[in-house]
């Protein structure tokens, strides 16, 4: 390349390894049609076997000068052959291609004009979808807005991600160690660093599905799975995190596994008007004993009730260690919790409803993501007794708001494993959350004008507004004996649109 | 009966106060993004009367310039009939004492 012309924006960078001839011509080809001319094109061959495929590369460099051509000449691994492409990238940007996928051809196009409107986005990432060997398109996968919780558990930004250069050399660039699963490790370090993420809502990239890629399955690449899960122990590990990693439900997907011995919490079990089931609140005050006991948490356990003498007095026989909050008994549930908010005297509080039934790992898998910077509130996951899913996180959805997965398999994994990871989401339910209690206060708690699943809506859109994030945890199970009522009428959600204006689509749950 | 642990009067009193700022902080932040959409609305209806406003402009100039070309045209049609209502009668007297008309 002349050294006299100027460095173009995007450096594409595509190892490859004895890949189909036709793929690899669709690929070079994908990138010729981009409607910007603002690129270059490395192309590594790592040693293929196939000697064609070397001389198919330098076929497209003979008479593209765009298209450069590198030939290693020991076989590395594709975090090595991605290496030696950064190595002679000249742009501004690293644009991440695989050996038989494709790009939308004004994928440069829209990227630099996002690029444009964010000029400190190191990190940008699209949504994507699948093509067939019969050059069929399907599955296209919509990904959320930036989602760094999501990212822990489960490589979601995938294709196509453009890295600012001076960054990914700043990293340290793909580590071999983790081929399988490099890219995860590249970009949980890249993530770490990033000033700013940007993601584009549209389909920019054409991942194709053949046997053996993780297109289609990423068990068909166990080794990759294994791989990741030490990706994912480093980065916590570089975080600072007292957790390990470790694999999750689903192949590709990762669990953090918290460690919160020895931190003091306030549980406050708030029994609603009309709730009159004694049994139902000394089940769920023995349940959270025993859950602290078992993970060494310190509580403060806190009872909410309506003003009955008889109540009062039966738990206080029942439950001597609760500190009784009494209150008036036709006070709204959201009263009752604001109420317990004051009286919170820890930094985090965890809300439960009467009836709620914990695991030994719920109390830690709550609370442990609230360590992470801007994470003010985790929802648990919601089972009920027909061990079905009653609650999993809030869609906050143009005309409507959802809650998705209400009434699945208590083990669903949802459209791309969704479910099997924690993840950011518009809002959570409050029946079961752990929050920090200076963000509850600084949004003034549950608001007065709002009940049911609106107030937990209108929570969720204050602590965005405070930058703050709501995460539905994966692994932090509730079973709830008793649904709570939901209160839906219609002149609620119009409150609610007049107090936040109408939804668009929802940033984490598209 | 009261119990060491539960509210006595005086936190009951400093719960209520704090529930009361919880409201009030609500109020506050309700009452903030409302105004910014207000905000957001009026910008944008701003937009529009401005998009209008151009519109109209344009409208103005290309109706002046039509109306401009429609009285050029009148007036030439003018002239034409008056010249040609002046120009009868000679042409007429012409004939009567020449034989001839006006070229």
């Amino acid at each position: 390349m002349s050294t006299n012309a100027p460095a173009p924006r995007f450096s594409i960078i595509t190892p490859i390894y004895n890949t189909e001839l036709e793929f690899l011509r669709s690929m070079v080809e994908s990138v010729q049609r981009q409607a910007t001319d603002d690129w270059e094109l490395i192309l590594v061959d790592d040693c293929s076997p196939n000697t064609a495929v070397l001389a198919e590369l330098q076929s497209f460099a003979a008479v593209d000068r765009r298209v450069r051509v590198m030939a290693r000449e020991t076989n590395g691994g594709i975090s090595a052959a991605s290496n030696s492409g950064v190595d002679e990238a000249t742009g501004d940007f690293v644009v991440l291609l695989d050996h038989d996928d494709e790009l939308r051809d004004d994928a440069l196009l829209v990227i630099g004009a996002a690029l444009d409107a964010a000029p400190d986005a190191d990190y940008l990432y699209s949504d994507e979808d699948k093509l067939s060997e019969s050059h069929e398109r399907y599955g296209t996968f919509r990904k959320p807005d930036w989602s760094p919780q999501r990212l822990i558990g489960q490589m979601y930004t995938s294709h196509v991600s453009v890295v600012r250069r001076e960054l990914l050399t700043a990293v340290g660039g793909f580590r071999s160690t983790y081929d399988g699963s490099q890219d995860h490790d590249l970009i949980l370090r890249v993530t770490e660093r990033a000033r700013r993420v940007v993601h584009v809502r549209e389909v920019l990239y054409h991942w194709r599905a053949v046997a053996g890629s993780t297109a289609i399955d990423v068990g068909e690449k166990s080794y990759a799975w294994e791989a990741g899960r030490v990706a994912v122990q480093d980065s916590v590990e570089r975080r600072g995190w007292r957790a390990e990693a470790e694999r999750g439900p689903v192949p590709g997907t990762y669990r953090v596994r918290w460690d919160t011995r020895g931190s003091e919490l306030t549980v406050v079990i708030t029994a609603g008007p009309g709730a009159s089931d004694p049994d139902a609140l000394s089940g769920t005050v023995d349940g959270v004993l025993r859950a602290a006991e078992a993970s060494a948490l310190t509580i403060d356990l806190v009872v909410v009730v309506g003003d009955d003498p008889a109540t009062i007095d039966r738990l206080r026989t029942t439950t001597p260690i609760a500190r009784i909050l009494p209150v008036a008994s036709d006070s709204t549930r959201e009263e009752r919790l604001n109420r317990a908010i004051v009286a919170t005297r820890t930094d985090t509080v965890v809300l439960l409803d009467s009836g709620a039934m914990l695991t030994e790992s719920t109390l830690p898998q709550l609370l442990g993501p609230l360590g992470v910077s801007d994470v003010s509130v985790v929802g648990a996951r919601i089972i009920g007794d027909d061990g079905r899913i009653v609650h999993a996180g809030y869609r906050y959805a143009a005309a409507d708001y959802r809650n998705p997965y209400r009434a699945r398999e208590a083990d669903d994994a949802g459209e791309a494993n969704a479910l099997a990871v924690d993840r950011e989401v518009s809002a959570v339910s409050s029946a079961a959350l752990a929050a920090r209690t200076e963000d509850l206060r600084a949004v003034g708690g549950f608001s007065a004008r709002f009940t049911g699943e609106i107030a937990d809506l209108d929570l969720g859109r204050k602590l965005c507004g405070l930058g703050r994030s709501s995460v539905a945890s994966a692994s932090a199970v509730v079973r709830l004996r008793a649904e709570r009522r939901h209160d839906t009428p219609e002149e609620s959600w119009q409150q609610l649109i007049g107090r936040w204006g109408a939804a668009g689509d929802d940033p984490f749950t598209p | 009966m009261s119990h060491p642990q539960d509210g006595n009067p005086a936190s009951t009193t400093s719960e209520d106060l704090g529930v009361e700022i919880l409201r009030l902080t609500d109020e506050l932040i309700g009452a903030a993004a409302e105004t910014a959409r207000a905000r957001e609305d009026a910008t944008h209806a701003w937009s529009v009367v401005a998009d209008r406003d151009r519109e109209l402009a344009d409208t103005r100039v290309t109706a002046a310039a039509e109306l401009a070309a429609l009285r050029a045209d009148y007036e030439r049609s003018r002239r034409f009939r008056i010249g040609k209502a002046v120009l009868a009668p000679v042409d007429a007297v012409k004939r009567r004492t020449t034989g001839r008309t006006m070229p």
